[in-house]
């Protein structure tokens, strides 16, 4: 299967306000607002970490966060590339990252 | 439209012409201390008869105006207020973009406002009346009106629509019928009956308020309360509000700010005495917190 690369929004498509454990986050082009929580926002920096329009891989994305994060999955069996590529996928099914298929 | 009159409630200015006249000498009466100069209006809203036979037999009122639902039901002469009322409401519900409106009510005391929000039944409307009876500032009962600019709360003080027992626990409270408006016997929403707020709430409404503190009240339950987290207040909010996603960005800026400025609680009450007493409780622990905050500043 082609890999797939995800990459951060242009600046100012989203707007993120922290609610006590959540992040409300508005997604200007469609005028939707999405409530979610942990990892979600820590994936969104991540990926913003590399600047918009540079797609990564989910290995680049873990190498990256684990630079701040002890990143453990709850399956010992189940490899974090895998886990934060569902979610990234999912993101990206609501617009709120880009996703590239292939180099 | 053979009858008309002009209403101005907070910022929003109406013109409501009937094919009948007795709808608009009630509303003539019931709004007696609102402006009503002949300005032009945000709003038109008509009175019509349904068919042309039914402006003579059984005559029946169906909303029209700016705004209108295609599935609305006419309702009876008789009950020509409440359709009005209805049709205001629909008005700002639908067309209203100045503000973050949302469907609750409001009280202001020493410049700070308690917004009261929650389903409809859960005695939000009575509560605010309870309180504007006594020594509260009454800032509205259907609509709060968020500036997304200020932050501030825009009054939008229209008679209180009373249902079915809030009636008589209101008519014992205030002791001056002229401010009273006809019974609405059998209307879909039980029996209703309008309560004019006092004067000075009127007199006051183009003033603004800071708001201060955000309940979710919920009358019949055995007393409680419980403290309401930002994430959960800003999604019932996000419910509560007719224009949020009309606003767009504009509005998920004034909601954001509105929940993470004030604190919020779910209060449960038995009896409305209970609930003003719960409200004035809470309200003073958030002015003594705001006056520690000020003070360690």
């Amino acid at each position: 299967m082609a890999e797939r690369a995800y990459a951060a929004l242009p600046e100012g498509a989203l707007k993120r306000v922290r609610l006590g454990g959540l992040e409300a986050i508005y997604h200007a082009p469609s005028g939707i607002t999405h409530l979610l929580a942990e990892p979600v926002p820590d994936l969104l920096d991540g990926l913003d970490s590399f600047g918009p329009g540079e797609f990564v891989t989910p290995h680049r994305l873990v190498a990256r966060m684990a630079e701040r994060f002890d990143i453990r999955g709850d399956d010992p069996a189940e490899a974090p590339e895998a886990v934060l590529g569902e979610r990234l996928a999912e993101l990206a099914a609501l617009g709120l990252v880009r996703m590239r298929v292939g180099a | 439209m053979r009858h008309a009159c002009f209403i101005t409630v907070g910022p929003a200015r109406f013109r409501i012409g009937s094919d009948w006249r007795p709808p608009i000498d009630q509303l003539r009466a019931l709004y007696a201390d609102y402006p009503m100069d002949e300005q032009v209006p945000d709003f038109t809203v008509r009175l019509q008869a349904s068919s042309s036979l039914r402006r003579f037999v059984r005559p029946q009122v169906a909303i029209a105006g700016d705004f209108t639902l295609p599935d609305a039901v006419p309702l009876p002469l008789e009950q020509g207020l409440l359709a009005a009322e209805m049709a205001m409401n629909l008005q700002m519900a639908l067309g209203w973009r100045r503000h973050l409106l949302l469907h609750a009510s409001a009280v202001s005391r020493q410049g700070r406002a308690v917004v009261m929000t929650g389903l409809s039944g859960a005695g939000k409307s009575t509560l605010s009346a309870l309180l504007a009876e006594r020594g509260w500032r009454f800032l509205g009962d259907e609509f709060v009106l968020l500036d997304p600019d200020s932050g501030n709360i825009a009054p939008f003080p229209r008679p209180v629509s009373l249902k079915n027992q809030a009636i008589a626990a209101m008519e014992r409270e205030v002791d001056d019928e002229a401010r009273f408006g006809p019974v609405l016997r059998d209307t879909p929403k039980g029996t209703i009956r309008h309560l004019r707020p006092r004067t000075e709430w009127i007199e006051q409404m183009a003033r603004e308020t800071r708001p201060g503190l955000l309940l979710f009240p919920r009358f019949g339950f055995p007393r409680a309360v419980r403290r309401m987290d930002e994430a959960e207040s800003f999604v019932r909010l996000t419910q509560a509000s007719t224009n949020y996603v009309a606003l767009g960005e504009r509005g998920f800026d004034a909601l954001t700010q509105f929940v993470r400025s004030v604190p919020a609680c779910a209060i449960d009450y038995a009896s409305g005495d209970e609930g003003v007493e719960l409200v004035e409780r809470l309200w003073s622990e958030q002015m003594a917190r705001m006056g520690d905050r000020a003070a360690a500043a």
